[in-house]
């Protein structure tokens, strides 16, 4: 009974959450255009209503099973992030000991998921934002792994309650400087979003989704806000102490901090150009790579008895 | 009957929805569409299947007609054609723009009877079937030698090739890219072998289409005095719009409508300063994203470039020099020195600005220029002679598909219709007049 | 049965059927998807073990192998959708062959083994007990085997790239002579030193 109301939650959440980010984008995008927006609260809903009923294109010689499941393994990639996340004390819908490592798996098959979201409808530009983004986003996941074994170390543990538990004291945010920017990068690159959008981008008409319309792109356009949702609810878990706060009860504090990061990434996404490929990659190894294993080098100084 | 329901309700939704439209520009409309798609009613989608409306707006050559019904096709059902041209585009349009009521409203009302059943969807122009039927010889049914080549449904398979860059030989496909993808110049159209997204062989097959709506006071200007102030709001104007479309490949959707706003608002005289816009450039990284060094033509080439490409490559011609109005005004041509595409585009901001400044000093002075007058893309006389060509295909080369649409991006039009190979004549009269 | 029993068996046949897939595909972008397929069950079914580390650790790996070489075939061999159809399998007797006997072999291990019956403790912490494995005792074993195969990649993608010790690869680098102006240093390949014409370098 519990667990159904569990995932519930989380699916509710997703949905809320998706929903938000898309206000949010009307928002930002209307404060950075200077083009007041109508109706920014009601355009979500009509998006959906029209890709509800648009037809969904067909592809000469696609990978019809690949096109229709990609989109979904999206989607069932960000519930399966959020509900590691405790909303409350004890309170998450998967409680494993492993929860970061299951993450990592999260972020992973997010690449795998994009690329064959790319790969199946059988056509050059999304392939090619398919291909780069394997490269980037691969690149990405690698230093977020190194930033959260950085946030395990003062927990002792791979358990998102506990890491929650072990910054009672002080935020990790505040412990780890480096970490919490680091991570930020990895919510653009798998929600495929502004400067680390190198596979839905301008540049390729679109790129993974550059052939998809009606219900195939409303699944894989909400998966993209679901995701970033999912990974605004584990870096405030990681980074800002998650459920824990004085006063008010902790789905509260969740939910606010989370707000907050999707608040900052949404600017941020709006706000950052998007390097050309071969500068980010030389960007994610040769600095934000380094920054990682400073940020690991003083989780572990700092979790020293 | 709940389903029923449902579905009229998300009709209705998706009819009162902002309109998605895919524009393709003809000669001389690419401003007049960005202006026309900054409506916040409307908005301009990156691919045709994200499109409701295709809007078809200048003049397009007829011999493109099948490429224009190749995109018309690829839009998903329901689907209309607006028409924004004084002669009929090569394809049938259900909607006429530009007849009294004002083209933005057209294509909302257009869109919302489209979703409601009032207005029927076109069906398709092309018959849907493969272009050529299954041509497999190999001993598994494959196309060609060994494991891959040969030519599946009439188009080439990925043969292997050597790499420019790291000597791997890696496979290289051959496709067309334009002349209608969003984010490129409108027409232009090439022939790419592409290893992954490297391009290892670039082939004009088509121009882009000569746009040329800014030029208007500054063709007046060669007959009548014109005032200062209006040529170099033009100017900047010009030259934020070639901004604006860069940075749509920087993924800023938000900054570019920003820019082409501001573009409006600078010809309309409403704005004075680009204090913001410069800011608001060095914030989001623009320049930084792409770095130094990128896109750089030979010396050769260089020499060949006018206007502000050929100030960026460090060169300080500019006819405005010479003339005793803008002496009087203190002018000298901003230079920028590297000749690649950061320094191209910081000419454009930096012109912008120069600009804008003279037409605050030059108040209402009005001034002929019967000799020929530098115009935002390079100088502009009566009698234009032939302009030497440069090497665009050798440019493009050993770049990654992100590199190439930034360097397409921070040339003007008229630069790339002045490449190698030289436009066929009867190629271009019709481009232009058909 | 339980609801665990069920997941086994059910984790089971996808991955089984995924992994003959695998063989039965004419696009290699698919079989290596398939295979992934069949490892996250595989992965699942460790989970249903309770090694939870194991498991999210063999789906995470997975997932990123199988990505990079589904990468690096698309990479080599732009065949998208296996549009241009192509057969997979290689010697497929001798591999069927070699599989009845591996499949044989393993088989019968579990079938003949007296496998001891010590309910593990409930208290047990099997994510601890793995990392004083690692750092502990197998630490000699786990570390050179990392260090081996970094040297590997790292020597890999110098021999691989283009831009050698001594210039570009396709510039016929050389080596300096051991004296001035002497013959190069270092082993030559053996089809330059029978024909010495085209100036040298390993990528004549």
């Amino acid at each position: 009974m519990t667990l159904a109301l569990q995932l519930a939650s989380v699916a509710l959440l997703l949905a809320a959450g998706a929903y938000v980010v898309a206000v949010m984008d009307g928002l930002v995008g209307a404060a950075l255009s200077g083009a007041p927006q109508p109706r920014v609260l009601r355009q979500p809903l009509e998006r959906l209503g029209r890709r509800l009923v648009q037809q969904k294109t067909e592809t000469e010689k696609p990978d019809r099973v690949t096109r229709v499941l990609a989109p979904a393994l999206y989607a069932a990639l960000a519930a399966a992030g959020l509900s590691v996340v405790p909303l409350a004390d004890d309170w998450a819908a998967v409680d494993v000991e492993a929860g970061i490592v299951l993450w990592g798996s999260v972020e992973v098959l997010t690449v795998a998921a994009v690329f064959l979201h790319g790969w199946s409808p059988n056509s050059q530009l999304p392939l090619i934002g398919a291909y780069r983004y394997v490269a980037i986003g691969l690149s990405a996941m690698l230093v977020s792994m190194f930033v959260l074994i950085g946030v395990a170390l003062p927990a002792q543990s791979l358990n998102i309650g506990e890491i929650v538990e072990s910054q009672r004291s002080l935020w990790n945010v505040v412990r780890q400087p480096l970490g919490l920017p680091l991570f930020l990068v990895l919510g653009l690159s798998v929600s495929l979003r502004g400067p680390l959008d190198y596979a839905d981008s301008a540049d390729i008409a679109g790129g993974t989704s550059a052939e998809s319309s009606g219900s195939e792109r409303l699944v894989w356009q909400a998966a993209r806000s679901a995701m970033l949702v999912s990974f605004a609810a584990m870096a405030s878990a990681a980074f800002l102490g998650g459920h824990s706060g004085p006063w008010l009860p902790g789905p509260v504090w969740l939910l606010a901090k989370t707000t907050l990061l999707l608040a900052v990434l949404v600017v941020l996404g709006h706000l950052l150009a998007r390097a050309l490929p071969s500068r980010m990659m030389t960007l994610m190894w040769t600095v934000l790579l380094p920054l990682a294993f400073a940020d690991l080098a003083i989780a572990g100084l700092g979790a020293l008895p | 009957m709940a389903v029923a329901a449902l579905t009229q309700r998300a009709h209705h939704c998706a009819a009162a929805a902002r309109v998605p439209v895919y524009p393709v520009v003809g000669v001389d409309a690419r401003d007049r569409v960005e202006t026309l798609l900054s409506d916040p009613a409307l908005d301009s989608v990156a691919s045709p299947r994200q499109a409701a409306v295709l809007l078809v707006a200048g003049a397009l050559p007829s011999y493109l007609g099948t490429d224009l019904k190749r995109l018309h096709d690829q839009l998903p059902h329901p689907r209309t054609t607006a028409s924004w041209c004084a002669e009929p585009p090569p394809i049938p349009a259900s909607l006429t723009l530009g007849n009294g009521i004002s083209p933005s409203d057209a294509l909302v009302a257009a869109h919302g009877e489209l979703y409601l059943g009032r207005r029927e969807s076109e069906s398709d122009l092309l018959p849907d079937e493969p272009p050529a039927p299954w041509q497999g010889v190999g001993e598994h049914g494959q196309g060609g030698e060994g494991m891959m080549g040969g030519k599946p449904f009439g188009r080439p398979m990925a043969m292997t090739g050597q790499d420019p860059r790291d000597a791997l030989p890696l496979d290289a496909v051959t496709v067309d890219a334009g002349p209608f993808l969003s984010t490129w110049p409108p027409g232009l159209k090439l022939r790419l072998t592409l290893q992954g997204d490297v391009v290892t062989e670039a082939a004009l097959l088509h121009p882009p289409f000569r746009q040329t709506e800014i030029e208007a006071p500054f063709r007046r200007a060669l007959r009548e005095p014109v005032a200062i102030a209006e040529l170099e709001r033009a100017r900047a104007a010009h030259h934020l719009r070639a901004l604006a479309r860069f940075l749509e490949t920087r993924e800023l959707r938000a900054l570019r409508m920003r820019f082409i706003r501001k573009a409006d608002a600078v010809v309309a005289g409403e704005l004075r300063t680009l204090e913001s816009l410069r800011r608001y450039f060095r914030l989001s990284g623009a320049a930084l994203a792409i770095g130094r060094g990128l896109g750089t033509p030979t010396e050769g080439d260089c020499a060949c470039l006018q206007g502000p490409a050929l100030r960026a490559a460090g060169a300080d011609r500019d006819a405005r020099t010479d003339h005793p109005v803008y002496r009087r005004l203190g002018f000298r041509p901003v230079c920028g020195g590297r000749g690649d595409t950061a320094s191209r585009l910081g000419q454009w901001l930096a012109e912008a600005e120069q600009s804008l400044a003279l037409a605050e000093a030059a108040g209402d002075v009005r001034a002929e220029f019967p000799d020929g007058i530098e115009g935002p893309t390079g100088p502009i006389r009566d009698a234009a002679g032939e302009l030497p060509s440069w090497d665009l295909e050798s440019l493009l080369t050993g770049l990654e598909w992100d590199e190439m649409v930034a360097v397409l991006a921070s040339f003007d039009v008229a630069a790339l219709r002045q490449v190698r190979p030289a436009v066929p004549a009867e190629l271009a009269d019709q481009g232009e007049h058909s | 049965m339980t609801a665990i029993d069920a997941a086994f068996w059910a984790l089971g046949l996808i991955a089984l059927a995924a992994g003959y897939r695998v063989f039965r595909t004419d696009s290699m972008v698919r079989a290596s998807f398939l295979l992934l397929a069949s490892f996250v069950a595989v992965g699942a079914i460790m989970l249903l073990l309770a090694a939870e580390y194991l498991g999210f650790a063999t789906i995470f790996m997975m997932a990123v192998e199988m990505t990079v070489m589904a990468l690096f075939m698309v990479m080599f061999m732009m065949n998208p959708a296996g549009l241009n159809p192509m057969n997979m399998v290689h010697q497929p007797r001798l591999a069927a062959a070699a599989g009845i006997a591996a499949f044989a072999g393993l088989a019968v291990i579990p079938l003949l083994t007296d496998f001891p019956d010590r309910p593990a403790d409930r208290q047990a912490d099997p994510i601890a007990a793995l990392g004083n494995e690692l750092l502990g005792g197998s630490m000699l074993i786990f570390e050179s085997a990392g260090v081996t195969l970094l040297a590997t990649m790292i020597g890999a993608v110098i021999l691989s790239s283009r831009s050698g010790r001594y210039g570009p690869s396709d510039h016929g680098s050389v080596p300096p002579g051991l004296e001035p102006g002497g013959e190069p240093a270092g082993r030559r390949p053996k089809s330059e030193q029978r024909d010495h014409s085209d100036g040298g370098g390993h990528a004549s």
